[in-house]
């Protein structure tokens, strides 16, 4: 199973961004989730269930009992881009991460093929420093493409760049038509570095037992992730917390799953 | 990935990686194997992000060749049992002596004796138990307390450590099996996902009386047990000869020698209990025996009694 597809749809992602700028500016509000990321991580919701406020992700509520908001009337070339979706839809947003803003990694259980839950991302805005890990593997999207994230899998971002990310974010139910589209997506390329040289630092530390003393005696937190970004730099390595924070992350999973079959 | 860095470093278990097998290392530093049992040590030591994320893999069959021109360590003991006897006790009074290392069923060993001999001097398993030593100075002892079903393979270990001393350690199997039967060993449990196989046990273990299972594996490492006597190097040990025996019979026969201070550590560990020491050790001997069903009294005298028996003869016999 692919964690990620490039679905044959794509989209003008410069007439999407038209309608942004057409956006009132407090129709921006934070994620609810308000703790797991570093900077600047809010949204827009264009299809919620009634009774929310805020950018909800969709829960177990039916896809019917989802409507548009007032904001998706007046943006009609987004709406336009969802008449593509013949599958039920259900919540629908437009995600924005700011410059040096991070998402930490995680994983979203209401997610997964398994569920016939499935999350579509279009990015309408990015730019080349923007990165999105699923399963630790980077996952390069541009604008105006549109992607099947397996998102029940951990997966985080960052946004290294000068501008905004700001992707259209759909929730859907899978059906015929959605998973024959998902046959014939393609998987993203393999050949970009995974983690802007961690897994570099790491075996070159492992080689190095003074490094490694210097680095055990950093603080047994989440300070530690800091303090090793800052040794990395001292040695020319160019890695951020998040993805200390993945990588320790990922051996942490390893590591407590040593014994599943 | 090749070798780690000199320094203590903790082999933590064995784990195979595109068709080969590797070893997955912990930095140890300055810290020392004090908890009843070696990964009880390994969870705290993981809880640090650095000793998390910085575990090195080395293909064992790279760390074996690494060895070939080092003179390999061998413990000083090695503590066989038969569960719930006091065995923890042992492993973990003569951890808390500053000059002891004691790796106390740790997983690397099971995974080691999982895989055959690579080679007559079994290679892989004498590298393992020399990784265990965790780069221990000379001048401390190194013990290693074997799961209990490695009984079964005293034979392998015997051939590999044909000069290491070893003890037996067991109890009234009545004791034994009202343990077992109020909180199951993970070994315990047929078909468990990833734990140990058994010979010459019915195809459908899951079906037997309570505690049968248990029952029928430990008659075969009691069994074992009295066979290898005869073998030589070991010494038998019953519940009830500890604590004392821990600075009488068996340091004589590991050739240990304790100063005052390290005698009064060693029982003032005695009064805790072994697995949880916050809490104080409390004799359960009695309440054991009698807390034991009919059909569980039945399992011990069919399956236990017998081999029981044998061992304390040779018990008496001064083994």
């Amino acid at each position: 199973m692919h964690t990620a597809l490039r679905l044959p749809l794509s989209f003008d992602a410069a007439a999407l961004a038209g309608d942004l700028a057409s956006l009132p500016s407090n129709a921006w509000v934070a994620h609810f989730n308000s703790t797991y990321f570093n900077g600047q991580w809010d949204g827009v919701a264009l299809r919620a269930l009634p009774d929310a406020h805020g950018i909800f992700p969709s829960g177990q509520a039916n896809a019917s009992e989802y409507c548009a908001t007032v904001v998706l009337a007046g943006c009609p070339q987004i709406a336009a881009a969802l008449s593509a979706f013949q599958c039920p839809l259900k919540s629908v947003r437009l995600l924005r991460l700011t410059p040096g803003s991070a998402i930490r990694v995680h994983s979203d259980p209401d997610l997964g093929l398994d569920l016939r839950q499935a999350r579509i991302h279009i990015p309408i805005v990015t730019n080349p420093n923007v990165e999105f890990y699923v399963d630790n593997r980077r996952i390069v999207m541009g604008e105006g493409e549109c992607w099947f994230l397996e998102l029940s899998h951990p997966h985080r971002a960052q946004n290294l760049g000068a501008t905004d990310r700001i992707h259209l974010v759909i929730d859907c139910e899978v059906n015929g038509w959605l998973t024959d589209l998902m046959s014939q997506g393609i998987p993203p390329l393999d050949q970009l570095a995974t983690d802007r040289g961690f897994q570099a630092f790491r075996a070159h530390a492992l080689a190095d037992a003074d490094l490694l003393r210097e680095l055990a005696a950093l603080p047994a937190s989440t300070e530690f992730y800091a303090a090793t970004v800052q040794l990395g730099l001292r040695l020319g390595f160019n890695f951020t917390i998040e993805d200390v924070r993945a990588a320790h992350e990922a051996a942490r999973r390893e590591w407590h799953e040593r014994n599943v079959i | 990935m090749t070798l780690p860095p000199p320094g203590p470093w903790a082999p933590i278990r064995l784990y195979n990686h595109e068709g080969a097998a590797y070893i997955d290392w912990c930095l140890l530093g300055e810290e020392r194997f004090v908890d009843p049992f070696y990964t009880g040590t390994l969870h705290h030591l993981l809880a640090s992000p650095f000793r998390m994320t910085f575990r090195p893999g080395t293909p064992l069959a790279t760390y074996v060749r690494s060895l070939e021109q080092v003179r390999l360590r061998s413990p000083d003991g090695i503590v066989f049992h038969m569960s719930r006897c006091g065995s923890t006790l042992v492993a973990r009074s003569l951890a808390q002596l500053e000059r002891f290392h004691v790796a106390s069923e740790p997983p690397i060993l099971e995974d080691v004796l999982r895989r055959p001999p690579v080679d007559s001097a079994d290679s892989e398993l004498r590298a393992v138990i020399h990784a265990l030593a965790c780069d221990r100075q000379p001048s401390c002892r190194y013990i290693i307390k074997a799961d209990c079903w490695h009984m079964l393979s005293f034979d392998r270990l015997r051939r590999a450590f044909p000069n290491t001393p070893w003890v037996f350690n067991y109890r009234d199997p009545r004791e034994v099996m009202a343990s077992l039967i109020r909180q199951p060993a993970y070994w315990a449990v047929p078909g468990i996902p990833g734990g140990p196989t058994f010979r010459d046990l019915p195809d459908n273990p899951w079906l037997l009386p309570q505690g049968e299972y248990a029952a029928r594996i430990l008659a075969q490492v009691l069994h074992k047990a009295a066979a290898a006597i005869a073998s030589g190097g070991g010494r038998l040990l019953h519940y009830e000869e500890l604590p004392a025996a821990l600075w009488g019979k068996v340091a004589a026969h590991f050739g240990l020698e304790f100063s005052i201070d390290e005698r009064d550590q060693l029982e003032h560990a005695a009064k805790v209990d072994a697995k949880t020491p916050a809490l104080s050790f409390v004799p359960d001997s009695e309440s054991k025996r009698a807390g034991l069903s009919a059909g569980a009294l039945e399992v011990c005298a069919k399956w236990l009694d017998g081999p029981y028996r044998a061992l304390e003869l040779l018990r008496e016999a001064g083994a």
